[in-house]
């Protein structure tokens, strides 16, 4: 990404190459070679600053310069999930997990606005933020991730998770369960529960049980982890429970839903939980991740069906609710594609292209992505699933046969390849989606 | 909001004539249970998630908000769906002593579909619902089929309300651990696992049956079932398997 002079041919190249097989892009790169790019070719509108609108704001500025991009984030340093259980297990620190927006900015061109979206107004295509401005918008491109969904499990709120952290949403919540790490004393228990699906990165609670374990091995090697889950089964199962025996013998114990695991009430003070049948557990540190639902100003803006998500157009990610404005990342309906990081990073792009496409008039081409997810059983044994998507019949498939799963029977050395692939593709996804820290 | 309203007007222009010809009328296993009768589209209400991350335990709530005459009550209520090898799902018989119709399973679906809820009260009226669901394997998630699993009932749990005050309608939930083979899978060697199934959930007060649920192939692994009673005394849950066996909670 050393291409700072951004012009015309080098950005076309980049493009194409990051976009893969989305390369739409010879008709506007050839207005936008007119040099006309002093008058604004339209004005985007990106709300959330994370793997999916990052991603959307740089590459609608990389496909045409002429567009005015404006991405309301009002974090200015962005945690990403991915890794943040790295941090919990204290191999890591916080800081090495935020991004900030100086590349976005100074190199493609974004402004960047650290502002609450509090409204939307798709009729007269306006923003409302919590410092009072309105931004004009032709296309908005909503990037919400997640809300908990409070109260789902009796007793869980947001006062409630400053005691029993989810920690699934990255930054003061990953501090305060590292915290309670810290705090317990050898043999005591750290209790996560982990909902139904959907939810935001299927594979993560197993990984951070795994990465828990890997802290409490070294430091407090008598205590226990339990998992209560929602589900009967979860991803790259096989190849978490045999990864937790090698390393962690009986250390981590898993509660299937057919077996009592779902947790219907929480209390926090007591750290306690209760399941649908009525077993309770106490532990000395309790994670509560609870059932979420699209970031609130999806509703805002009326893209929400009755499930809480964001059905879209696969081919655009446009809403199919309300025009001109299209989302990304976990709140969306894309399934079979998980709601990842990676994932939304790859839709960004996506939608990017089709805004660009859609201010250029004509008609953008199906996308096929891809999505790894990587988890660490420990920092130095990583396992993998990856698939590749297209569109058919306007809904997103997994293309049978391509990607697949880490061999049952690996060796330690490619475990090990594997943990260090994982780094790599966070070093790289976080370079394609915030820049390297200027 | 012109625009959408715009869009949404066109749509049901485009939705309409097919939903007229195309529901539950081509479906022959509704069918035959309908048969000439006309059934009151609304009341009952079917909830599902839209789209479904794992086929094997899809959430499924099933409530009567519809209107009932004088001494009728609603008896009888099937769960269907079009495109499973075997379309019935889950059915229950319903007693007078249920004070709500609200009821919660977890269903098996085996590809994206319709599925159906059909109620039928004392007096012979039938009420219909129906909700479309799609089903995908989600990225990063992976199907557990366990073929080893013990093909005998195991386990049965009954969670009654945590006060439950007499002539307060509360939910109460039952779940017993048992696979629920369909006999439509095979085995690694290529040759079909036999069919073996918990039949029915029967649960009674003072020996008097007030509430079962009848369970088929298209009824989740460890039939799971959620339900209002008002008074909680001298209960009695018994699930039957094909075999006969019984077991009592």
């Amino acid at each position: 990404m050393s291409d700072q002079k951004n012009t015309f041919s080098s950005s076309r190249r980049q493009l194409l190459k990051g976009l893969g097989l989305v390369s739409i892009f010879p008709a506007i790169s050839a207005c936008a070679a007119t040099g006309t790019s002093k008058a604004s070719a339209g004005r985007v509108v990106v709300i959330g600053g994370g793997f999916g609108g990052a991603t959307a704001a740089k590459y609608i500025k990389r496909g045409n310069p002429a567009i005015d991009v404006t991405l309301v984030e009002p974090n200015k340093t962005f945690y990403t999930c991915p890794f943040s259980n790295l941090v919990l297990a204290g191999e890591r620190q916080l800081d090495s997990i935020g991004h900030n927006y100086d590349e976005l900015q100074q190199v493609y061109g974004v402004k960047v606005v650290h502002a609450l979206a509090q409204d939307i107004d798709p009729v007269a295509k306006r923003v409302s933020l919590s410092d009072g401005q309105t931004l004009q918008y032709d296309k908005l491109l909503l990037s919400p991730g997640i809300d908990m969904r409070w109260n789902a499990i009796e007793g869980y709120d947001e006062a409630a998770a400053e005691l029993a952290p989810h920690a699934w949403k990255a930054g003061p919540q990953t501090l305060i369960l590292r915290q309670q790490l810290e705090a317990m004393e050898d043999g005591d228990t750290f209790i996560m529960s982990v909902p139904g699906n959907p939810f935001r990165c299927p594979p993560g609670p197993y990984e951070r049980a795994s990465l828990v374990a890997h802290y409490l091995k070294q430091h407090k090697p008598r205590s226990k982890i339990l998992i209560l889950d929602g589900k009967d089964n979860f991803s790259k199962q096989g190849l978490f429970t045999a990864g937790w025996q090698a390393h962690y013998g009986d250390m981590i114990e898993w509660v299937s839903l057919s077996n009592d695991g779902r947790v219907v009430r929480v209390d926090a003070a007591r750290k306690e939980v209760e399941t649908e049948f009525g077993t309770r557990h106490q532990g000395a540190a309790l994670n509560i991740i609870p059932p979420q639902k699209a970031g609130f100003i999806a509703d805002r803006a009326g893209v929400t069906d009755q499930s809480g998500w964001v059905p879209v157009n696969p081919v655009t990610f446009e809403s199919t609710q309300v025009k001109d404005i299209y989302v990304v990342g976990d709140a969306t309906v894309a399934a079979p594609m998980p709601k990842s990081g990676f994932a939304a990073n790859a839709q960004g792009k996506v939608a990017a292209s089709a805004i660009v496409a859609s201010f250029a008039g004509i008609t953008p081409l199906d996308p096929v992505w891809a999505n790894t997810c990587y988890s660490l059983i420990n920092p130095d044994y990583g396992i993998s699933v990856a698939d590749v998507y297209r569109v058919q019949d306007n809904q997103i498939i997994s293309v049978e046969g391509a990607g697949g799963l880490s061999a049952a029977d690996a060796s330690d050395n490619i475990r090990r390849s594997e943990a260090a692939y994982a780094v790599g593709w966070y070093n790289a996804i976080s370079q394609d989606t915030w820049g390297t820290k200027l | 909001m012109r625009l959408v309203v715009l869009y949404t007007f066109l749509l049901s222009l485009l939705v309409m004539p097919l939903q007229v010809f195309a529901d539950w009328q081509r479906f022959a296993a509704l069918k035959e249970k309908i048969q000439d009768m006309t059934p009151i589209e609304s009341g009952l209400e079917l909830s599902l998630p839209l789209v479904a991350d794992d086929g094997s335990a899809v959430p499924l709530k099933v409530v009567f908000k519809g209107r009932l005459a004088e001494d009728e009550q609603i008896t009888r209520l099937w769960i269907l769906a079009d495109k499973n090898p075997n379309p019935d799902v889950i059915d229950f018989e319903i007693s007078e002593h249920i004070p709500r119709i609200e009821l919660s399973t977890r269903i098996r679906l085996g590809e994206s579909q319709t599925v159906y809820a059909l109620a039928q009260s004392n007096q012979g009226n039938l009420w219909l619902a129906q909700q479309e669901v799609r089903v995908t394997v989600s990225g990063c998630l992976m199907s557990g089929d366990d073929t080893t699993a013990e093909k005998v009932m195991s386990q049965p749990r009954v969670a009654l309300p945590r006060n439950p005050i007499t002539g307060e309608a509360a939910e109460l939930r039952t779940m017993i651990n048992h696979p629920m083979e369909t006999g439509f899978r095979e085995d690694d060697q290529g040759n079909l696992i036999p069919q073996q199934l918990v039949e029915s959930l029967q649960v009674t007060r003072a020996n008097q049956p007030i509430f079962s649920a009848n369970f088929h192939t298209g009824t989740s692994a460890n039939p799971f079932v959620a339900f209002f009673l008002d008074q909680f005394d001298d209960l009695t849950f018994t699930w039957t398997d094909q075999q006969g066996q019984q077991l009592s909670e």
